[in-house]
């Protein structure tokens, strides 16, 4: 038989069981807005009941946790989704101030390779000019300038993605220092076997500010730590110990290299933000170096072979045009103006000699004896600008600019296309999140409205307990 | 049933209002640059096209510009080759009055004047200059051609040379453009050597010299008309090439104003329409906020 004692009490459970109801739905409502935040819940249950002659009794309510609403599953799928994301839009964060380099614009490469051969084409028109000479070094002057201004940008790039490699390192040990905290923080809290939703909220956030800039993976150990390695297996957090990164500047060229303890996993790491600096930094920009380079050399060496068949208005032969390219220098970046030449407008070799047929002699005769009106080697000069590159294939310098800014802008198209696909992909992974842990208003509007029903009804219930003790002490009490 | 949360909604909204005013700003970018291409990813392809044609374009008007310098020269060089046929004519005339039988050594005095006119005149037109540059030294152009030593003496020697100057016209044209001192004057019978012997054979009135100078005075003419043909036909050459080029050049930039061009009302109404849609999110979202319960909860 229950006693009226005994129903105090299951007024009184009731009273604490919804007014923790009541506390609950509020602190879900004050954070609504905070990122990374799961909806908690009370999960109430029955109390133990009474084993009477008559059956069960029922004892009242008991509170069983708190819990927060979570799908592990889902949160993996948006920790991958933001790894990629972030790798695509680095990428294409980077792709986008390469192609500025190379837009076509008015005072473009392209238009300074055009104007430097048309030098040489109006040279030809009055090889003993003056100011036709003086043009030809203006314009080498310029073409110069543009390749070294080219390549000094990609360098000057480069050197940035350096800096943000050695930045996101520091991100992530900063932020693996933090996780590791969080996860002796979780396992002291949740000794005494209830769930420690507040710091499992935290520790999601920072794992999901983690994938932002590496490719993480992890998983949860039986002891409520996360264990998490990077880059194909590297431990970075276990428990509450850290492996950190090293950002280590290698030279000739101070790359920065991310080492793991020993291990050098800079090309291993596949996904977040470093994966896509890297991957511009060390296999694209490189490559349009190199074909920047490449175009270079092949004017610089097909350029001096033919001036060094001419002669200059001294009767001497043509000395290099363009100084010849020191062994592993980038040829676009040292590309200059031979300072014999820069100084001295004489010393171009517009004329050409070579044996003049004699016998018999034809009239008029197409040898060139070098005199100065000859403009023959100004012509060949002029008409490189129709071969072909020497180093191989079947495009002209033209050609060859325009293919590399077919390149660039095809690798910049697609990686902004990328980007917003990873975007939108994320997106609705996020929104799968938080249609699982994300705050309803209406829910909680819900369950204040019957938490705050139940509390009156429980409060209700204890009045007329009340009543019926006094009663009872009244029918008792007056008996004395 | 999927649960909705604010979250959500708002995440949705910004996505949307991002898109909508990355197409605003792509619109508005065509519409103030005239160009739908403005960057390289916008349309490699065009991008590329468009580089090489910049080239080819700034060739082609090189050649234009060359080309009107050839032609300027051979138009001179017409003029200087017509004055010297006109001189050689007033050189025949006096010849043929020489012949006339009623000389006397006064008037053979003065029609030797006559003759020693013609050899400064020719000497004038020899060494005519364009630009500063000898038209008919060859490829000596700063050196004068014809030096009469000692002056008046008629005696002139050539001190240019016999080499061609070519020019380039267009990708796979190359001609000759001058005409060389020795070509014109010195190939026998010798343009100077030949005045000055028939003004000592009129002083001589030396009838026979008298003649045979005549007849090679006009196998001279003849030689000038043939190189006067060569100029006119090298003239049409550089007129044809020209309006050949000047074709190439406008079809070369008609072809990259269609890849690069902005089409002007396109753009402007997917500017319209962008800027519709941005609006009409942004009041929806306004009025609509977020509706839950509590809104109706007293």
């Amino acid at each position: 038989m229950g006693t009226l004692f005994g129903s105090l009490e299951i007024g009184r459970n009731s009273l604490l069981a919804q007014q923790l109801g009541l506390s609950v739905t509020g602190n879900n409502v004050a954070n609504v807005n905070t990122p990374g935040y799961s909806r908690q819940q009370v999960e109430l249950e029955t109390s133990p009941s009474l084993i009477t002659s008559i059956g069960e009794i029922g004892t009242g309510v008991d509170v069983k946790t708190v819990s927060s609403v979570r799908d592990r599953f889902v949160e993996l799928r948006v920790s991958q989704g933001t790894q990629d994301q972030s790798r695509e839009q680095a990428l294409s964060d980077v792709l986008q101030q390469v192609q500025s380099v190379f837009n076509a614009n008015d005072s473009s490469l392209q238009q300074n390779i055009s104007e430097f051969y048309n030098s040489f084409s109006t040279l030809a028109t009055d090889p003993e000019s003056v100011p036709f000479r003086n043009s030809v070094i203006t314009q080498a002057r310029n073409l110069a300038s543009s390749f070294q201004s080219s390549t000094q940008q990609l360098v000057d790039i480069r050197q940035n993605l350096n800096q943000q490699v050695s930045s996101v390192v520091d991100q992530v040990n900063s932020l693996a220092s933090s996780i590791s905290s969080i996860n002796l923080n979780i396992v002291s809290a949740e000794a005494g076997g209830a769930s420690a939703n507040g710091l499992r909220d935290q520790r999601g956030e920072l794992i999901n500010k983690l994938s932002e800039l590496v490719d993480v993976s992890y998983y949860e150990a039986q002891d409520g730590t996360v264990t998490i390695s990077l880059a194909g297996g590297q431990s970075l957090v276990t428990a509450g110990f850290v492996q950190p990164l090293r950002a280590v500047s290698n030279p000739p060229d101070g790359t920065v290299h991310v080492m793991s303890g020993l291990t050098d996993i800079t090309t291993r790491v596949g996904s977040g933000k470093l994966a896509g600096l890297v991957q511009a930094r060390d296999q694209l920009i490189p490559a349009y170096q190199t074909d920047l380079d490449n175009l270079a050399s092949d004017i610089i060496s097909s350029v001096n072979s033919q001036h060094h068949l001419g002669v200059d208005l001294y009767g001497n032969a043509g000395v290099d045009f363009f100084n010849p390219v020191a062994a592993g220098s980038s040829s676009a970046l040292t590309f200059s103006l031979n300072p014999t030449i820069a100084a001295d407008s004489q010393t171009i070799a517009a004329s050409q000699t070579d044996p003049l047929p004699t016998s018999p002699a034809p009239t008029p005769n197409p040898g060139h004896s070098g005199a100065p009106g000859d403009n023959s080697n100004a012509l060949a000069l002029a008409n490189l600008a129709s071969q072909k590159l020497a180093s191989g294939g079947s495009l002209t310098y033209a050609q060859a600019y325009a293919a590399l800014q077919f390149k660039i802008g095809t690798d910049t198209q697609s990686a902004q296309q990328s980007a917003d696909t990873q975007s939108a992909l994320l997106n609705q992974v996020k929104n799968l999140r938080d249609s699982v842990s994300g705050v309803s208003l209406d829910d909680e509007a819900i369950n204040l409205i019957r938490f705050q029903k139940a509390y009156e009804a429980s409060a209700r219930f204890i009045s007329v307990i009340d009543q019926v003790t006094s009663d009872m002490i009244g029918i008792i009490g007056t008996t004395a | 049933m999927t649960r909705i949360t604010p979250s959500m909604q708002d995440r949705d909204f910004l996505e949307n209002i991002y898109r909508a005013k990355g197409r605003m700003d792509q619109a508005q970018q065509e519409i103030s640059s005239g160009k739908k291409v403005n960057n390289l990813s916008d349309d490699p392809f065009a991008a590329m096209r468009s580089s090489e044609i910049q080239a080819n374009t700034s060739a082609n008007d090189q050649f234009l510009s060359t080309n009107d310098q050839v032609k300027s020269r051979l138009d001179i060089t017409d003029t200087a080759l017509q004055s010297m046929i006109s001189n050689l004519d007033n050189a025949k005339v006096l010849a043929a009055q020489a012949l006339s039988g009623t000389t006397t050594p006064e008037t053979r005095s003065a029609l030797a004047e006559g003759v020693d006119g013609t050899i400064k005149q020719a000497l004038s037109d020899v060494n005519m200059q364009f630009n500063g540059s000898y038209l008919f030294a060859g490829t000596k152009t700063s050196t004068v051609p014809f030096v009469e030593s000692p002056v008046g003496s008629g005696n002139v020697t050539y001190n240019g040379n016999n080499e061609a100057i070519y020019s380039r016209l267009d990708s796979s044209t190359v001609v000759q453009t001058n005409i060389t001192g020795q070509d014109l004057a010195q190939t026998a019978p010798s343009m100077f050597t030949t005045l000055a012997d028939l003004k000592a054979a009129i002083q001589n009135n030396d009838t026979t010299a008298i003649n045979a100078r005549l007849q090679d005075l006009d196998s001279i003419s003849e030689r000038l008309n043939t190189l006067d043909a060569f100029v006119g036909n090298t003239t049409n050459l550089v007129n044809e090439i020209h309006s050949r080029l000047s074709d190439q050049d406008l079809a070369l930039k008609s072809e990259d104003s269609r890849l690069t061009d902005a089409n002007m009302v396109e753009s402007i109404s997917n500017f319209n329409l962008a800027e519709q849609g941005v609006n009409a999110a942004l009041s929806a979202k306004a009025k609509v906020q977020q509706v839950s319960l509590f809104d109706f909860l007293s």
